[in-house]
């Protein structure tokens, strides 16, 4: 007995190996987009890198269709050779149809449960049909257009105009109360997808953009970040345009406490330097550089201003007033914020730092 | 005449009390203790959980107060106060609670091991390498079990990181409204944080292992304080990163935490961080069994690895017949209320008719 | 078997006291039996006498100059006479069999007179050929002193005692193996040593019973704690310098004769670590050496197992911009990791085992040959990949960097567990595998003493000479793990001879 019980214990243990998922054995999708068909259904359309030596940046393209999201990875498992799985994904793209259509947290319930996607995958919304993004040939041969197409959110989001975003950050906001969260749109115009805007969501639909003039007040209201472009015109003598690109940016937010008269300040605050000036002054004096601060300064409360109205029309809070109002204001609840936001007075303060110029005059 | 006595070769330093208690008490509850404290102490869980780390340190300090009466362990205790037939009664009753607290360990670990890694492999396989370690790590006695014990704590420590890395997603403001919660939700609270703070108890029964035990009662406090500041991180950390409703939502928030986290040459995290949590959880697994068999062979006056064996049959057979997502909802029912109302109702009382006889015999 | 064998020559030899008178005559005769055996006839003033000894044991040379020169020179011929005028120290007179024998076995020439054939005068003049001290092979060391032991157990003695002049220094002498009769030098500083320690050593190797002890390794193993196990427990060297290093912090040493190795006892696990060149460098570099060999190991025995999980589990752990490189380097190969993975580590293993097999030169050309042909050619043919070839090299080259060559033995073995856990249950396969290690090294011990220390039993004061090497004034005490009987190393004595000071802190 004591001799064979270890040879039985080896056995039952060899007869219990996990699953394999050798990596060349399976189809990692690098890419997921949804769209909706004419008849209703869920379009799934998976980016498959296809890995071979000294040929970099295959890719095809497995589609199916069913009624639910993750029945789709199953439809076109059937069609490939390997097994279809998302550990490796990088970006979801859903089409501005199926997310009016389906809703956002139906969408996303199966991306949030399923253990292989990590958080950090990327969200899109493709203005259009997603099918054109997804089969438009990535302009870097080396990459395939899954990939392309997440570096180009990524580098937005680092270098751009580009809000963060993910998965996590995303759920966190769709799943609070009110469900206001955004994500970036995407277009293709001729052969190009760019960034068209970022796509704000409440109670699961789609219900506004901001479009791209507006994304670095936008950016600058949600989150503090270290790099992003504005540009706005100086107007004096004769009107000329000015570009700052931000150093260090984002907003405090001050809530004032008086139940009856509730009120929100908010202070922007930009610290940033000039990257062009179509004028030919003397930027190394310093009352010309006030003289900018304080344009981009009004340009910017402005701008900002007339983005909050906007969203205090619709009954939207993207930026999270919500939380940051519940946090001075225990009792309240979501149905009286839903009274009050809209007619709130909202303040902007805004402050700019021109911190350089730049290496010419 | 102290059947507990141990000699001096087995025993292990004072100072590991402190990695035995800390170690006992963050096992499986860390990674899923937010969830149900969120939903009924929201932003008020962190007070929660410091009352319940207050509660750990009047229960430990009880503990040292009866064994400076009654040296030994709880078995000697409990048939010294409460006499043969109720005392060991009463032991049986410890036994098997240390039991059902290792078997909730190994099948809560089991879970998570399905639920994001490998949901094919059979429960049993698992639970059966398990047996084996934990049966390999017993028989080199406890000085083994308190070096395992010890070395998992100083291996597992540097998980902290994707905690602060997760601060890179922090949103301050989720931290407020303080005081939100009525008392009565904050004391539900604690009882919903009952998985991080039980284990604690053990050091009824390894009391006699430890040298000059009197002494290492401010490691014990030392291991428990640590624990709740531990706790007391994440669960901050948590409310930072997650919505109240995303964190109601996730099951296991600190590994879903982690799955942001990622470094140039690892993209994804939580499968290590699962992996390295069997680190964390194989001395918790350990230490339970072997409490529970020491306590039969206490009892009974059998050879340790007897009851040991035993234990892990029925552990095995637990894991072959029933499937774990079930056994675990009748387990974290008992452990969760009972296992923390029999520990906290108990040892108050042991300690009450300990002194009583004390004083009895001196009048 | 083996006590039977003892009992019945013990009887033997009792029988043998009785009849003691024709027992010396057999006992040359049964000798003369071995042809290499010489019964050398003289005569001198009518006196015959008898010259025996064992031509292959004995230095010919010392013969005819020290004893048969000396002989005739002799005015009246006995015994004594001829021990006094011999000049060679420690000879002796006497009729026991069981001495002659074996005095005669170990080289020594007995003469016998024609008068009393049972009486034998015993001189040594047995022959001393063996190596020449040279330069340790195993243990190598740029900066440090360029002498190893050789096969002669005085020798080896004079190598320790040199380095340790003092009269502390205690040599325990015992003979074990009964075809054998292997010499062990039992070695340490009393007054230093836990007595305990040195017991024990003594003790269990009066309790081995085997025929034959062919070398310090061999022996090592008998004396172990624990024998299931791959981890040397018993430091063997083959420095000098160690080994009185070894003695003076307070450990036991034993040198075995016919072996060109000494052994320490009791060891820790981080000293297999440590080369003697740690001490004669500056504590920076020593110590970043000292990590770097434990970075080394560990690599060694993780980075073959974590290829397997990773490429058979878990893909989303593979970055993206790595992807493309590991997957398109896998693409043709018809195995799974496993198998690629074994075929590489099993090569490799071949490869070494056959160059140490070989002659110097022929091994070296071996290595390079299968190093980089079979690798190369094993790619090119796609059965594994080039990046586990990167890996399973310098896996292989990691596991050479510790300095105790047998504590790389256990390192390479370690590897293949944590394979099969890793194809087994990928990265937790290699969690569980990691702690059943780590459970058997807490549970091993040296002699006694626990062979994790100082990380548990954990030892603060013992780390300054562990993962790294603190600066010397940091070595005050010797380590705690021993025990030992003196624990000061340095005398607290203030220094006459000040360190330079300059402006900023005076």
């Amino acid at each position: 007995m004591r001799k064979v019980l270890p040879v039985i214990l080896i056995c039952s243990l060899l007869c219990s190996c996990a699953q394999q998922k050798v990596v060349d054995e399976v189809n990692m999708a690098q890419a997921i987009g949804y769209d909706l068909t004419e008849d209703d259904m869920i379009e799934g359309m998976f980016v498959i890198p296809i890995f071979q030596q000294e040929k970099m940046g295959k890719y095809q393209i497995l589609s199916g269709k069913s009624t639910t999201t993750s029945d789709v990875q199953a439809i076109v498992s059937k069609k490939a050779n390997k097994p279809v799985l998302l550990g490796q994904t990088r970006i979801v793209f859903f089409s501005e149809k199926i997310v009016q259509q389906i809703g956002m947290t139906e969408l996303t319930d199966y991306i949030y449960r399923e253990p292989q996607l990590g958080n950090r995958v990327i969200l899109a919304i493709v203005e259009g049909k997603v099918k054109d993004v997804i089969y438009t040939k990535s302009p870097n041969s080396n990459v395939n257009i899954g990939i392309f197409l997440a570096d180009l959110i990524t580098q937005q989001k680092e270098s751009g105009n580009g809000p963060d975003t993910n998965l996590h950050i995303f759920l966190k906001d769709a799943l609070a109360d009110g469900g206001d969260a955004f994500l970036p749109l995407l277009k293709k115009r001729n052969n190009d997808i760019m960034v068209s805007g970022v796509a704000l969501i409440h109670e699961n639909k789609i219900v506004s953009k901001v479009k791209t003039q507006d994304m670095f007040v936008f950016k600058t209201l949600v989150q503090s970040h270290k790099r992003g472009i504005y540009k706005f015109s100086l107007k004096d003598k004769k009107k000329s345009e000015i570009v700052v690109e931000s150093i260090r940016s984002g907003s405090s937010y001050n809530v004032s406490n008086s139940g009856s008269d509730p009120s929100i300040t908010i202070k922007i605050k930009i610290e940033g330097q000039v990257k062009e000036s179509m004028r030919s002054e003397n930027l190394t004096n310093r009352k010309m550089i006030k003289k900018i601060e304080m344009a981009m300064k009004q340009d910017l409360t402005r701008e900002a201003n007339k983005l909050i109205n906007d969203f205090q029309k619709k009954n939207i809070d993207p930026i999270g007033l919500k939380e940051k109002y519940h946090a001075k204001n225990k009792r309240m609840t979501y149905e009286e914020w839903k009274k009050i936001y809209p007619n709130m007075t909202i303040k902007v303060e805004t402050e700019v730092h021109i911190l350089q110029t730049g290496v010419s005059e | 005449m102290n059947q507990a006595g141990v000699n001096d070769k087995y025993k292990v330093s004072p100072f590991y009390v402190f990695f035995l208690v800390h170690s006992m008490q963050t096992g499986i509850g860390v990674l899923s203790f937010q969830r149900v404290l969120a939903k009924s102490a929201g932003t008020d869980g962190w007070i929660s959980i410091i009352l319940a780390g207050l509660i750990v340190h009047i229960m430990i300090w009880i503990i040292y107060k009866i064994f400076s009466i009654v040296p030994g362990d709880i078995i000697s205790a409990n048939t010294q106060a409460l006499g043969k037939w109720l005392g060991n009664f009463f032991n049986l009753l410890f036994i098997i609670y240390f039991l059902i607290l290792g078997m909730t360990v190994i099948i809560s670990y089991i879970n998570v091991v399905h639920v994001w890694m490998f949901e094919e492999v059979p429960s049993w396989a698992f639970a059966l390498v398990f047996l084996i370690l934990i049966y390999y790590i017993n028989s080199g006695g406890f000085r083994t079990v308190t070096g395992v014990t010890f070395l998992s704590v100083l291996l597992t420590y540097w998980l902290l990181f994707d905690l602060i890395y997760a601060m890179k997603y922090a949103e301050f403001t989720n931290l407020l409204p303080i005081f939100d919660h009525s008392i009565l939700d904050i004391l539900k609270g604690v009882k919903d944080n009952s998985l991080t703070m039980i284990g604690f108890e053990l050091i009824l029964m390894f009391y006699p292992f430890i040298k000059d035990a009197k002494t290492s009662q401010k490691y014990a406090h030392g291991g428990a304080l640590t624990t709740t500041l531990l706790t007391v991180f994440i669960y901050l950390v948590s409310l930072v990163f997650y919505s109240q409703k995303q964190l109601v939502l996730t099951i296991w928030p600190t590994l879903t935490m982690t799955s942001v986290v990622e470094l140039p040459f690892i993209q994804r995290f939580e499968y290590i961080e699962i992996s390295w949590w069997a680190l964390v959880i194989i001395p918790n697994m350990t230490i339970s069994l072997w409490a529970a068999s020491r306590g039969f062979k206490r009892l009974f006056n059998v050879q340790q690895k007897y009851p040991l064996w035993g234990m892990s049959i029925i552990i095995l057979l637990i894991n072959i017949f029933v499937f774990d997502m079930d056994s675990l909802y009748i387990l974290n029912k008992i452990i969760n209320p009972y296992g923390l109302y029999f520990i906290c109702l108990y040892l108050p009382l042991l300690l009450l008719i300990i002194y009583t006889k004390k004083l009895r015999k001196r009048l | 078997m083996l006590f039977n064998r003892r009992n019945s020559q013990k009887n033997l030899n009792r029988k043998d006291d009785f009849n003691k008178v024709s027992d010396i005559r057999s006992l040359f005769n049964s000798l003369s039996s071995s042809n290499d055996f010489i019964n050398h006839q003289g005569n001198l003033k009518g006196i015959g006498y008898w010259v025996s000894f064992y031509r292959s044991l004995i230095d010919g040379q010392e013969l005819h100059e020290s004893v048969l020169s000396v002989i005739p020179t002799l005015e009246t011929i006995s015994l004594e006479q001829i021990k006094e005028n011999i000049p060679i120290e420690n000879t002796l007179i006497t009729s026991t069999r069981k001495v002659i024998e074996e005095r005669i076995m170990r080289g020594e020439i007995a003469i016998r007179l024609d008068t009393n054939l049972d009486e034998c005068l015993l001189i040594n003049i047995a022959s001393k050929q063996g190596r020449q001290i040279g330069k340790p092979e195993l243990e190598f060391g740029i900066i440090s002193p360029q002498e190893a032991f050789v096969e002669d157990i005085d020798i080896n003695l004079n190598l320790v005692r040199k380095r340790l002049p003092i009269p502390e220094l205690q040599v325990n002498e015992l003979t074990v193996g009964s075809l054998s009769k292997t010499k062990v030098a039992v070695i340490y500083i009393e007054g230093i040593v836990e007595q305990e320690n040195v017991d024990t050593v003594i003790q269990r190797i009066n309790e081995i019973e085997f025929d034959e002890i062919l070398d310090g390794s061999n022996l090592a193993q008998m004396l172990y704690d624990e024998s299931n196990t791959l981890f040397p427990l018993f430091l063997h060297t083959e420095r000098p310098d160690r080994i009185a290093s070894a003695l003076s912090e307070g450990k036991v040493a034993m040198v075995i004769d016919r072996s060109s190795s000494a052994l320490i006892a009791p060891t820790i696990l981080l000293e297999y670590f440590i080369t003697m060149e740690d001490y004669n460098m500056p504590w920076v570099p020593a110590s970043a050496f000292r990590l770097l060999r434990i970075f080394a190991v560990i690599f060694s025995i993780f980075a073959t197992p974590l290829y397997v999980a990773v490429l058979t589990f878990h893909y989303e752990l593979i970055p993206k911009d790595l992807l493309e490189t590991i997957v398109a380097s896998r693409n043709l190969i018809p195995f799974p990791p496993l198998i690629e993975a074994l075929f590489l580590e099993i090569s490799i293993e071949l490869l070494r085992e056959a160059a140490a097999r070989l002659p110097t030169k022929v091994g070296q050309t071996l290595g390079i040959v299968g190093g980089i042909v079979i690798g190369q050619a094993a790619v090119v043919a796609g059965l594994t990949s080039n990046i586990l070839l990167i890996i399973v090299a310098l896996s292989a080259l990691a596991s050479f960097v510790t300095p105790i060559y047998k504590m790389g033995n256990a390192i390479r073995l370690l590897r293949f567990p944590f394979l099969l856990g890793a194809q087994i249950w990928g990265l937790l396969g290699i969690a569980l595998a990691s702690v059943f290690l780590m459970t058997h090294l807490i549970k091993l011990t040296s002699m006694g003493h626990p062979y994790l220390e100082p990380i548990y039993p954990f030892r603060i004061k013992d780390w300054k000479d562990s993962f790294v090497r603190l600066p010397f004034n940091f070595f005050k005490s010797r380590p705690v793990n021993l025990r030992t009987e003196n624990v000061t190393r340095q005398p607290q004595k203030q220094k006459t001879s000040k360190k330079r000071k300059n402006d900023f802190n005076e």
